[in-house]
């Protein structure tokens, strides 16, 4: 854990010390020398955009696989109507149709290279999303985020191996909300009327209580710059860890808002990496489950207690230590992310 | 969580079947369960070999530890086995703080033995543990530096060279053997979905590997996958876990159903009782109640997530029934709703609600049921109008909050003047 936390801090602090490595498209036409780059970059108008700073911004195309079921239909028109950039669907057997104004295509690979999109979202029933997932890892996707609960453990395990022999594919989920940037991209099925485009960042492994915490940011006026739900599984793609190491570096994220559960060690790993950091952006986070006696199944899937360990009370304790402000109930976590931005006088 | 436990009789009859179908191994075992509805002689003629072989008896409950429980016979014959067993099912014991009956026993052969082996197979983030010892058994725990581990990562195979490790202090021959048997158990493993698998321990018989005590979890999730592999198969509720009718009722909605409906009965005497929508809301309100001191007062532990009309309706006169049972004049509380929803129509799915709240006025009233709703999401205003005029005909104190008001708020209201 300490050792995954180590490398993202040395990944962190190299991306920070060396700006060149953000001119990454233009490192492909190998034959020139660097400097020629940089005068000449002037000269290629469609310069593609910068990568976003948390995994998405206004400029990610996005598909969906399962568009044309139930869930995937709902949801896709939702986000076509907050303003996310939905440029199509994939159902096998029903590529070259239309639905809801986007094309729909047979495969991922077809529907990247008509319409040029970088990131998927799957409403797909759980025997099939696994296989869904590697799809769009296959097709070089930037981003993938799976809302389906319910994929059983060895077809996780089986992606995850996968994930982690590559690194252009990232997968958010499964079991998951989604990601959201105000007022730019929304995947997944969150509330979107409720978030404000601003200075706060929330990862969390549970949908209803980041709706919470985004309510209360947005109404003492500091809003959120990128909401992720992680998801409930303990089998999942990215981990409180990876949304910490992009909150950390990206300037519109001024605070950080944690919400973890009862179950496994992420919020653990979360601390080692804040702590190796040496960050004065203002952390908040809240534990649920704090009442669940050991043994017992509550809450998500994910969410078990055995014998000590991932008891809420040692993730408070390891949180605090660290100089995160742990709050006891959900109902304080913007008032006391307000409190801490007054006393570091970062409120204008 | 996916990874559910199953009885030994159940793991060692998918290891035996599927050994045979995946490697072709023929595992000498066999087993036969008993519970309260078991017939005795139906039993006998089924198998045979019990007549004929010393026996071994032991409780099947998921739990542990058997041997220091005093509910292990061994070598018994099977009028012994028949009278043990008699003597101690339905019984109630207690296990860890847990008290339950004993429902279900295991018949086995007994197996006199010298070696007893360790091995045990877990799923893990990125690939699998395999652990294995030569000092297996009751003592395991305080020989645990003699367990050798291996991590496979995914999709890598189960080789020879792999194994090589774990038993690497065995003589050439039974390494080989116990080396095969492993292979064959991580095939069935895979095959089946397994999540967990320990023998602890096994033996040699006639040099064959022989489990003699195993446990199992599968991956529930995996159930689409594997319905003919896994036959007939129960997935028990932990040791001292009994469902009331209430709560099977819920379940069995559940199951039904791709909305999820979850009810557990925690004090039928409590007076605070909640229908709340989401997994992390209703863990909240749960433990709010109980920073308030009122832990002890809470009925029910619900959660629900996209039911439909009808659904709700179910869900809801179960509560109500459960709320309303025994007035005693003193005030009760039920928490309604929870979080800001994302997309489901706050007003549609307080119908049900507000229909079950319908059949049981009277009800409600003589057991001075006070009610409060905080909700947000699509609709809200038009929800929470309705549940306030419900409140108004049935003549039933009703308060309502909307998303301005803190989610919890309403715990507070609710203990107020209890």
């Amino acid at each position: 854990m300490a050792r995954q936390a180590s490398r993202l801090i040395r990944s962190l602090s190299s991306q920070i010390s060396s700006p060149k490595t953000q001119i990454s498209p233009l490192s492909s036409l190998s034959s020139s020398s660097p400097s020629q780059f940089l005068t000449h970059s002037r000269a290629f108008s469609a310069a593609p955009a910068p990568q976003p700073a948390v995994f998405v911004d206004k400029n990610t195309r996005v598909i969906c696989q399962g568009i044309t079921g139930k869930n995937g239909t709902f949801h896709t028109e939702q986000a076509i109507e907050y303003g996310t950039k939905m440029v199509g669907g994939v159902t096998p057997k029903k590529g070259g149709t239309e639905h809801l104004g986007l094309p729909v295509f047979n495969s991922v690979a077809e529907a990247k290279a008509e319409t040029k999109a970088n990131a998927s979202v799957i409403y797909v029933p759980p025997p099939f999303a696994a296989a869904a997932i590697m799809e769009a890892m296959e097709a070089e996707l930037d981003l993938v985020v799976c809302i389906t609960e319910g994929i059983p453990q060895h077809d996780m395990v089986r992606v995850k191996a996968a994930l982690n022999q590559q690194s252009k594919t990232r997968l958010i989920g499964p079991n998951c909300p989604g990601i959201i940037k105000p007022g730019e991209c929304k995947i997944g099925i969150m509330p979107g009327y409720i978030h404000k485009p601003g200075r706060i960042g929330i990862v969390s492994r549970s949908g209803t209580l980041t709706y919470e915490a985004v309510f209360q940011t947005t109404a003492v006026g500091l809003g959120q710059s990128t909401c992720v739900g992680i998801g409930g599984d303990p089998f999942n793609g990215t981990n409180f860890v990876d949304c910490v190491t992009k909150f950390l570096a990206d300037p519109q994220t001024e605070g950080i808002i944690l919400i973890g559960e009862i179950g496994g060690t992420a919020e653990e790993d979360a601390v080692a990496l804040i702590k190796e950091s040496g960050t004065e952006k203002p952390i908040v986070a809240f534990i649920a489950g704090l009442t669940a006696p050991p043994g017992r199944r509550m809450g998500h899937a994910g969410a078990i207690v055995s014998g000590g360990k991932g008891t809420a009370q040692d993730k408070i304790k390891t949180l605090r230590e660290a100089g995160v402000t742990v709050v006891e109930s959900p109902a304080k976590i913007g008032a006391a992310m307000h409190d801490v931005f007054k006393q570091r006088g970062l409120l204008n | 969580m996916a990874r559910k436990k199953i009885r030994e009789y159940d793991s060692k009859r998918l290891l035996k079947e599927h050994l045979k179908r995946l490697v072709h191994i023929d595992l000498p075992i066999c087993s036969a369960q008993v519970t309260e509805s078991t017939d005795f002689t139906e039993l006998l003629e089924k198998e045979s070999w019990l007549s004929q072989r010393r026996l071994v008896v032991k409780p099947d409950m998921l739990f542990g530890k058997r041997g220091k429980s005093g509910l292990v016979a061994l070598n018994l014959d099977f009028a012994g086995a028949v009278e043990f067993i008699k003597k101690r099912l339905g019984q109630e014991i207690e296990i860890e703080g847990c008290k339950g009956p004993i429902t279900t026993f295991i018949i086995e052969p007994f197996i006199p033995h010298k070696e007893e082996y360790y091995l045990a197979i877990s799923s893990e983030r990125l690939g699998f543990n395999i652990s294995f010892s030569e000092c297996g058994g009751i003592e395991i725990e305080e020989n645990w530096d003699k367990v050798n581990s291996i991590f496979l990562p995914t999709k890598s195979p189960l080789t020879d060279e792999a194994i090589a490790p774990l038993i690497a202090d065995l003589p050439s021959e039974i390494g080989k053997k116990i080396g095969n048997f492993m292979k064959g158990v991580f095939a069935v493993f895979q095959d089946l979905d397994f999540s967990f698998i320990e023998m602890n321990p096994f033996t040699l018989v006639d040099g064959e590997a022989y489990p003699l005590d195993m446990r199992g979890e599968l991956d529930e999730n995996a159930a689409f996958k594997n319905e003919d592999k896994w036959g007939n198969l129960e997935f028990p509720l932990p040791f001292g876990r009994v469902l009331s009718p209430e709560e099977s009722f819920i379940l069995d909605l559940n199951d039904k159903t791709s909305a999820s409906l979850k009810f557990t009965l925690l004090n039928p005497k409590g007076r605070i009782w909640n229908m709340i929508a989401g997994g992390g809301a209703s863990l909240i309100y749960t433990d709010t109640v109980g920073d308030l001191g009122c832990a002890t007062e809470l009925g029910n532990y619900t959660e629900y997530g996209g039911p439909s009309e009808e659904e709700m309706l179910k869900l809801a006169r179960v509560i109500l029934d459960c709320a309303t049972a025994n007035p005693d004049g003193r005030k009760r509380s039920i928490l309604i709703g929870g979080n800001i929803a994302n997309l489901t129509d706050v007003g549609a799915t307080f119908d049900g609600i507000i229909r079950a709240l319908k059949e049981k006025k009277s009800e409600l009233k003589e057991a001075n049921i006070h009610i409060y709703v905080r909700r947000g999401g699509p609709n809200y205003l038009t929800g929470l109008a309705k549940m306030q005029a419900v409140g108004e005909e049935l003549g039933i104190p009703v308060e309502v909050y909307g998303p301005e008001a803190v989610m919890t708020g309403i715990c507070n209201r609710a203990i107020e003047g209890m």
